[in-house]
């Protein structure tokens, strides 16, 4: 037999002394005259753990929603910030593309046709320059009498035509020009 | 009329304040014995407990339910005890302490002396030896594992509500328990070996 058992076993026989010269109602008596000198126990204010919970859940749902809001509006304005700045780049590409020649020279022109080119804007070139039949006949005209001041008529003469006429001196004049211009090419 | 603890309780919280007396009524001799086994005097006893339940009707809006009345109102009555130790450590040595127990006393034992009419004179003499004897052990025991050991043992209470009312935990409860036991058992070997024989 253990200790523990022996024990019962001998608590059983010997059990702990009770209240000795204690009146149980005299007790009870003492006991609520105390209590009712004090406050009654409801009177007694709550602590504030009885109405704290509800009001602590709503201020954590209230933070909670704050700080949605709170992430929500820089989110929302980071993105505005974002969508301005692509339309200004926008703006400025577009800008540039417009100075910038969509097709440059050359680019997909051979040379057959860059001189085609050329050579028509030498015509037009030439044909803006070479002013009206008489105004180039009058320029020539006085370059001849400059000449007949200058050239002696023996220079004309030795030449092998005949100043007869103006109109003989002008063939003259268009045929030298066209050996010239044979000549040259 | 009699009711639940609980019942009780809350015809008092809304009012009824003359219901406390059944509380008082139902569990005062529990409390008394309690009070006495560790603190040893009745009169130091009773104060005790009278207090305890006073403190525990200013206390009854914060008992939560979730734990008997008793066990509650133990708790109490521990607190009030230490009060009372504290109280008595503050007497000067040079005078004798005041409800300390007396060796001489008929309180100098926890347990009842019963008068078995089958027992010799000399047998009955041995019982009230080792009543004796068993309660200078127990009192003699640190205040924790004396309280653990009486709780537990001695008042019927369950390990869990031992730990309970000494507001500790299981584990260290079992090892007040344990050490007690253990001490207790080496003190009293002779008489277990006496009474066996």
């Amino acid at each position: 037999m253990d200790f523990t058992a022996w024990f019962r076993a001998w608590l059983t026989r010997h059990p702990l002394k009770g209240p000795h010269g204690v009146e149980a109602a005299r007790y009870t008596d003492e006991v609520m005259a105390k209590v009712r000198a004090l406050q009654p126990p409801a009177s007694v204010r709550a602590p504030l753990r009885f109405w704290l919970p509800w009001p602590r859940l709503a201020l954590i749902a209230a933070t909670a929603a704050v700080g949605l809001l709170i992430v929500m509006g820089t989110l929302h304005r980071a993105q505005l910030q974002l969508a301005s700045a692509i339309d200004r780049d926008a703006q400025v590409i577009t800008a540039v593309d417009e100075l910038v020649p969509t097709a440059p020279a050359g680019s997909g022109a051979t040379p057959e046709d860059l001189a085609q080119e050329l050579q028509t804007a030498d015509i037009l070139v030439l044909a803006e320059s070479v002013p009206s039949d008489d105004q180039w006949l009058d320029q020539t005209l006085q370059l001849l009498q400059q000449l007949d001041e200058d050239v002696p008529e023996e220079t004309i003469s030795a030449s092998g035509h005949t100043a007869e006429s103006q109109d003989d001196l002008l063939k003259a004049l268009q045929q030298l020009d066209e050996k010239d211009l044979t000549a040259n090419s | 009329m009699a009711g639940s603890d609980t019942e009780i309780i809350r015809a008092v919280l809304a009012g009824d304040v003359d219901r406390y007396a059944e509380l008082v009524d139902k569990h005062q001799g529990a409390a008394l014995r309690l009070a006495f086994s560790l603190l040893g005097n009745y009169e130091d006893a009773k104060d005790a407990s009278q207090n305890a339940f006073v403190s525990a009707f200013r206390g009854l809006c914060r008992f939560r339910g979730d734990a008997k009345f008793s066990t509650w109102l133990y708790r109490i009555i521990l607190n009030e005890c230490k009060d009372v130790y504290k109280w008595r450590a503050r007497q000067p040595l040079a005078m004798v302490r005041v409800g300390e127990a007396d060796p001489d006393d008929e309180t100098a034992s926890l347990f009842v002396d019963v008068d078995d009419p089958r027992a010799g004179p000399g047998d009955q003499l041995a019982n009230r030896e080792l009543a004796q004897h068993l309660s200078a052990a127990i009192r003699a025991l640190p205040m924790k594992q004396q309280t653990a050991f009486l709780l537990h043992h001695v008042h019927g209470l369950s390990l869990e509500e031992t730990a309970s009312v000494m507001h500790c935990r299981l584990g260290t409860v079992k090892s007040h328990v344990f050490r007690a036991t253990e001490h207790l058992q080496v003190l009293l070997r002779p008489w277990m070996a006496q009474e066996r024989g």
